[in-house]
């Protein structure tokens, strides 16, 4: 699979405790967070920008596609060596650069866990606001690959509203940094285009972000509902009436039934759904706008709303929203999360129908997900041990997204299209628009070396066993003549 | 091809386009640059015809919205028309209980605000001189103003784009929905773009609330150093002004005059603006009055509603109106805490000839704006060179936001050697091959 000088080249500058080439080894990084698998020649682990740009190089070079990883918590594919060729892990450039509190702004190394940020800045009372629930393990870097989400960026927005500037390695090496650290700057938003570009465009070594001030005061509700359909609408009517929480998210009573029992976290067992919405800002505004959606809540059919007291009880709702995922495997052994994302007012109906998608295909469905920004989490359980069973996951997740688009949706909200869900750009991308987007990838030139065949629909090169001979001609026409 | 038959051919080709030329174009220069004809395309589909004919034909074309931003940049080196986007006005999808909305790109700020407004929504995007100003022209110019604090600016409002290139036709990125990672984020690289990769021709905005809450105050301070101060430390609280700006003593006598807050000679000035729930309003304009006090401002004036608007309007217009439009804007750029150097050095800044320029800054994004009312003699080259070495030291920038047009004609508008150009030049070279789209008015020549 890889030839002997890359690896030696590669041991060389590297070292060799951070190139790993042994099957017994490369096993670890077949997988990142979804179904799917892909088998890498070398998993490399740099340590600065000069060394991503030197294995950049020596990949060119000898034809092996490059397949940019951070924690490997991604939900799309997006970390998976489908083709074959190197696993740059990023997980060893993980330090905080520079801290500025004067501007509120941090420079990270790509590796760094998000969590590990605000915890860094946390006596400073700042905190950097996207909190993907994988927030104790992904890493920024990751984050700004997929333009990562979370409960509280209804409110404060995504990862692309809090990145200044990077500094990237490129396709033919170069160490380049783009936007900058302040924030208007004359020129392209070339940070605004890699944010979100799934590690096929550069890789990022840096990262400037901005960080937020810790809110004074912070009010977490529990709404409890007798029906899904209950706490669709009170979502549509708090978004209608001109609230914007921190965060509102719903957990429906699958996933209560497996998180409870594990985590505690006072979600009642014999709910239909929940909504956990959190308020913050000033004291004065914290305590009316509780009182308000409270009353919402109850307008719409809540049978009950619970406000956590303490910060130790506010703490334990999370635990239960963030948490969910890891739940499910006290039910099956397996799930398939989607990230559709549909208009607010659409939710019922959409939910609705996605429970009626799992029916259809004998699956039960958790939801768990970003209410507030109409972002649904179907989870599809499944055992991948019975045959047959990925497959007809797959159908069934092809379906739900199909049902996002028609409802005027995007098929991610946040975890990126990667590997899994390239084959569906077509239904809310014309192919007119997908050529403007290839425009952009070949100014970077980044094709087929960096993270080849995602994100996109497959094209004639994008195979099960890597670009072998042909990608090396191909990369060769691209970046030597 | 002469500017007739270019007429010509955009007649034939585009029966339905109005094409103007000669005497109707007046007004109407790029930084001091002035075409021969205008179209008007009525539909996108349209516009993306004229840029593919301008391809084939080797033809040099720029974007007209309300053309209160036309001297932004440098002098394109070819110009043969203008493509005007004032009949692309469609209202395309409201949906408020969405709090998204897309609009074509010639529809002006003021309709947008009229329409939100009815649904007690808004789009927090304080461009100049509103009842002209459209859409697409705001984003290609990335303009913002004072609740770019809270708000952000384009790139942070923008969910959905559709944009007329030259060689690919009409494309979207984005979509309809507040959250949306798939595709490339293509929107980013028009907004500030200033049209030099595309004509952005729809847009989807996601809205917010309006929030019932306003509350304004101005607080005086007699040093530049003692305004910046206050200003800092607001920031640093747990206060979260939708917009904070400071006006030096010519700008604040321009905009404050009649008020209470009017400042006495040579004074600083800050201006709050707040937007909630009413009692978090009230207590943060206390809050921020005791701060100021605190910090050596002699007056603090909370402001009537009526004074409020009439303050951060006159803000959000200052130097662009007809009656009062400045001959040269400057725009330094700094990371925020450093505002008040780059205040210092525009203050300092002496045009030959000259009047002494008004100043407002945004200390919480790092931007100063000196404003000179009269056009510089020969020579101002070395002053703003002088200021672009003093601002660069720091790490910031200077543009030439407007300037009369024998200066705008000699002197690099964006003064800055982006690190990336190269990469930028690719982008320019895949998507505008042909140089259609205002050659040589972008950063870095392009």
């Amino acid at each position: 699979m890889i030839d002997r000088r890359t690896v030696h080249d590669l041991q060389k500058m590297l070292g060799k405790a951070n190139v790993i080439t042994e099957p017994d080894d490369l096993i670890a990084f077949e997988y990142d967070g979804t179904i799917d698998r892909g088998w890498p020649s070398a998993v490399v682990f740099p340590t600065s920008a000069e060394q991503v740009s030197e294995v950049v190089k020596i990949a060119a070079r000898d034809g092996l596609p490059i397949v940019p990883r951070g924690a490997g918590t991604g939900l799309s594919g997006g970390a998976l060596a489908t083709e074959g060729g190197i696993v740059l892990v990023m997980t060893r450039m993980k330090r905080v650069l520079e801290l500025d509190l004067e501007n509120r702004i941090a420079v990270v190394e790509p590796g760094l866990v998000n969590l590990e940020l605000s915890k860094a800045v946390a006596r400073h009372g700042l905190y950097y606001a996207p909190d993907p629930s994988s927030q104790k393990a992904c890493t920024i870097g990751g984050n700004v690959a997929e333009n990562s989400g979370g409960p509280h960026c209804l409110l404060y927005g995504v990862t692309t509203n809090h990145v200044l500037g990077l500094e990237l390695v490129l396709a033919d090496g170069e160490i380049v940094r783009v936007g900058g650290w302040g924030r208007e700057r004359p020129g392209y938003d070339l940070t605004g285009i890699v944010v979100g570009s799934e590690g096929t465009l550069a890789i990022a070594t840096k990262i400037c972000v901005r960080l937020l001030r810790e809110q004074e005061s912070v009010r977490t509700l529990l709404a409890i509902f007798d029906s899904v359909n209950a706490a669709s609408s009170t979502v549509s009517a708090v978004i209608r009436r001109g609230y914007v929480p921190a965060a509102l998210e719903m957990i429906d009573r699958v996933c209560i039934k497996a998180v409870e029992p594990v985590l505690h976290c006072g979600f009642p067992l014999d709910a239909e759904a929940v909504l956990l919405i959190e308020v913050d800002g000033l004291n004065e505004f914290v305590d009316t706008a509780a009182a308000e959606i409270e009353n919402l809540c109850v307008e719409f059919g809540a049978r009950e709303v619970r406000q956590a007291a303490t910060k130790a009880e506010r703490e334990k709702l999370w635990a239960g929203r963030k948490g969910a995922f890891g739940a499910f495997g006290s039910l099956f052994p397996n799930y398939y999360i989607l990230d559709g994302v549909v208009p607010r007012t659409q939710l019922m109906r959409v939910v609705d129908e996605v429970y009626a998608i799992g029916e259809r295909y004998g699956f039960t469905v958790a939801n768990v997900f970003h209410a507030g920004d109409g972002n649904l989490h179907p989870n599809i359980l499944f055992d991948e041990r019975v045959p047959g069973a990925t497959e007809k996951v797959l159908e069934a997740g092809g379906e739900i997204l199909r049902l996002c688009a028609s409802a005027g949706g995007s098929l991610s909200g946040e975890h990126g299209i990667g590997l899994e869900k390239r084959e569906y750009m077509p239904l809310t991308f014309s192919a007119a628009d997908l050529a403007a987007m290839k425009t952009l990838k070949s100014a970077f030139r980044s094709e087929p070396l960096l993270n080849p065949c995602k994100a996109f629909p497959a094209h004639a090169g994008c195979g099960e066993v890597g670009l072998g001979s042909h990608g090396a001609q191909l990369l060769a026409a691209d970046y030597y003549v | 091809m002469t500017a007739t038959a270019i007429a010509a051919t955009l007649r034939e080709t585009l029966p339905g386009a109005r094409v103007l030329d000669g005497g109707a174009l007046d007004g109407y220069e790029l930084a001091g640059v002035r075409p021969t004809i205008s179209v008007r395309p009525t539909s996108a589909a349209e516009v993306a015809d004229v840029l593919r004919l301008a391809g084939e034909r080797g033809w040099a074309l720029a974007a007209l919205g309300g053309g209160t931003m036309l001297d932004l940049g440098n002098p394109p080196v070819r110009l043969d028309a203008l493509v005007d986007l004032s009949a692309l006005n469609a209202v395309v999808d409201y949906q408020p209980d969405d709090l998204t909305l897309t609009v074509q790109a010639g529809v002006t700020l003021d309709t947008v605000a009229t329409l939100l407004a009815e649904r007690g929504q808004m789009l927090p995007l304080d461009v100049p001189l509103p009842r002209r100003a459209t859409i697409g022209g705001a984003l290609a110019c990335d303009a913002a103003g004072p609740r770019a604090l809270r708000y952000g600016t384009g790139r942070d409002l923008v969910i959905g784009m559709q944009t007329a290139l030259p060689r690919q036709g009409l494309a979207r990125s984005g979509g309809k929905v507040v959250k949306n990672v798939a595709g490339y984020d293509l929107a980013k690289l028009h907004i500030g773009g200033l049209g030099t990769l595309g004509i952005i021709t729809e847009v989807t905005f996601k809205l917010w609330p309006s929030l019932a809450g306003q509350g304004s105050l101005v607080a005086t301070f007699d040093s530049l150093a003692a305004a910046h101060t206050a200003a800092q430390q607001l920031l640093a609280s747990q206060l979260f002004p939708a917009a904070l700006e400071l006006l030096g003593p010519r700008a604040g006598a321009a905009l404050a005059t009649g008020s209470r807050a009017e400042p006495e000679h040579g004074q600083w000035l800050l201006a709050a603006l707040f937007l909630g729930a009413f009692d978090a309003v009230q207590r943060q304009t206390r809050d921020t009055m005791t701060l100021c006090t605190q910090a050596g401002a002699p007056v603090v004036t909370a402001l009537e509603p009526e004074q409020r608007a009439r303050l951060f309007d006159g803000i959000r217009d200052y130097g662009r109106s007809a009656d009062q439009a400045a001959a040269v804007i400057l725009r330094a750029s700094v990371l925020p805490a450093q505002t008040a150097h780059a205040v210092a050095v525009l203050e300092a800044l002496t045009l030959p000839e000259a009047d002494m320029p008004a100043i407002l800054a945004r200390p919480g994004r790092g931007t100063a704006r000196g404003f000179w009312r009269e056009a510089p003699a020969a020579g101002a080259h070395a002053a703003i060179a002088a200021a672009r070495a003093e601002l660069a030291a720091i790490g910031g920038h200077l543009v030439v936001e407007r300037a009369p047009a024998a200066l705008a004609r000699t002197i690099d508008a964006w003064g800055f050697a982006a690190p990336d150009l190269a990469l930028m030049r690719r982008l320019k070279q895949a998507y505008d091959p042909d140089a259609v789209l205002s050659p040589g008015r972008f950063v870095g020549g392009l």
